[in-house]
């Protein structure tokens, strides 16, 4: 790893970690726990999609374990860690399926499994069966959000026009 | 699929290489998938929606254990205080047949957003504090149904 790299990496963990702090000081897009835009996610997806997927890796886990030591409040980082593991690991799985087309399509299913492993904490956590009947509000709002956290990237994607050529592989 | 790419060529601007049949494949298979799961949801949400009845008690749970069922045929509203640990309180006010939480100690307060709940739809969830507060129809409450762990 040199100089370069790490300096990109980092650039991105602080994008990632700004967009991660607004969006949680921001009110709760509905009444229903677990739901949010997610929008640190694009930063994810974007380097998922330009770099490789090691630094997509660093870049989740830096932004998730600083990010609970400014904004966290226990076990909500438990929450995010899990969520973004599983949503890392579906999101690489979708984007090599489907040969690195359709961002959108692998976000949603990001944003879909992010949920779900969120679910899965609270029930962890809560041992209680009630939280599984916020699965089909959360699974509806991780197409929405996915969806358009995906539209971002790949508008992203859209205009730039040096960044495949930086030398970062 | 061909629509697909027509679109996204055009607005990529520039020809898509290395597609191979398996990867159109794949975005078929996930375009299916992301709608049956989006179909599955609607359809359980408007069930549920259907089939809801009236709730007569509230349960109180924390930490998953059932601490109070309260009745909601009282007619005069009154608060009850829940406290946790490290200084963690939620208050709940109970209206006829209805209860919502008007103060709680998380940072978030989303407890108290989802405002006042009278149908055993979905629970009030404050995940801080670990509090699920879940209305239940008279059945459940006479434990012929085991919606509890």
């Amino acid at each position: 790893m040199n100089i370069r790299k790490i300096t990109i990496l980092g650039l991105y963990t602080s994008i990632a970690l700004i967009v991660f702090t607004i969006e949680a000081s921001l009110p709760g897009l509905a009444p229903i726990p677990g739901i949010k835009l997610g929008l640190a996610n694009i930063v994810t997806l974007y380097v998922i999609s330009n770099h490789t997927i090691k630094d997509a890796f660093f870049v989740l886990i830096m932004r998730i374990v600083l990010a609970a030591l400014l904004v966290g409040q226990g076990v909500s980082f438990l929450y995010s860690l899990i969520g973004g593991i599983f949503c890392f690991i579906v999101m690489v799985f979708v984007h090599k399926l489907v040969g690195g087309r359709y961002l959108y399509l692998t976000s949603i299913m990001g944003a879909i499994a992010h949920n779900i492993g969120q679910i899965g904490v609270a029930f962890f956590i809560i041992k209680l069966s009630g939280v599984l009947m916020y699965t089909p509000y959360l699974i509806i709002s991780g197409i929405v959000t996915g969806l358009f956290t995906g539209l971002v990237c790949w508008f992203i994607n859209r205009h730039q026009p040096y960044d495949r050529y930086s030398g970062i592989k | 699929m061909v629509l697909l790419d027509h679109i996204e060529s055009m607005l990529m601007n520039e020809k898509i290489e290395n597609i191979t049949q398996q990867n159109n494949k794949s975005v078929f298979l996930i375009g299916i998938l992301i709608g049956i799961l989006f179909l599955m949801s609607a359809a359980t949400i408007w069930y549920q929606y259907k089939t809801v009845q009236r709730g007569m008690y509230a349960q109180i749970y924390q930490n998953g254990k059932l601490i109070q069922t309260l009745s909601l045929t009282e007619r005069e509203p009154y608060t009850i205080m829940i406290e946790g640990e490290n200084g963690a309180y939620n208050l709940l006010e109970i209206r006829e047949g209805e209860v919502g939480i008007v103060d709680a100690s998380c940072p978030d307060k989303l407890c108290e957003n989802m405002g006042f709940i009278s149908q055993p739809l979905l629970p009030i969830t404050c995940l801080p504090n670990h509090l699920i507060i879940q209305i239940v129809g008279e059945e459940a409450y006479m434990g012929l149904d085991g919606i509890a762990y």
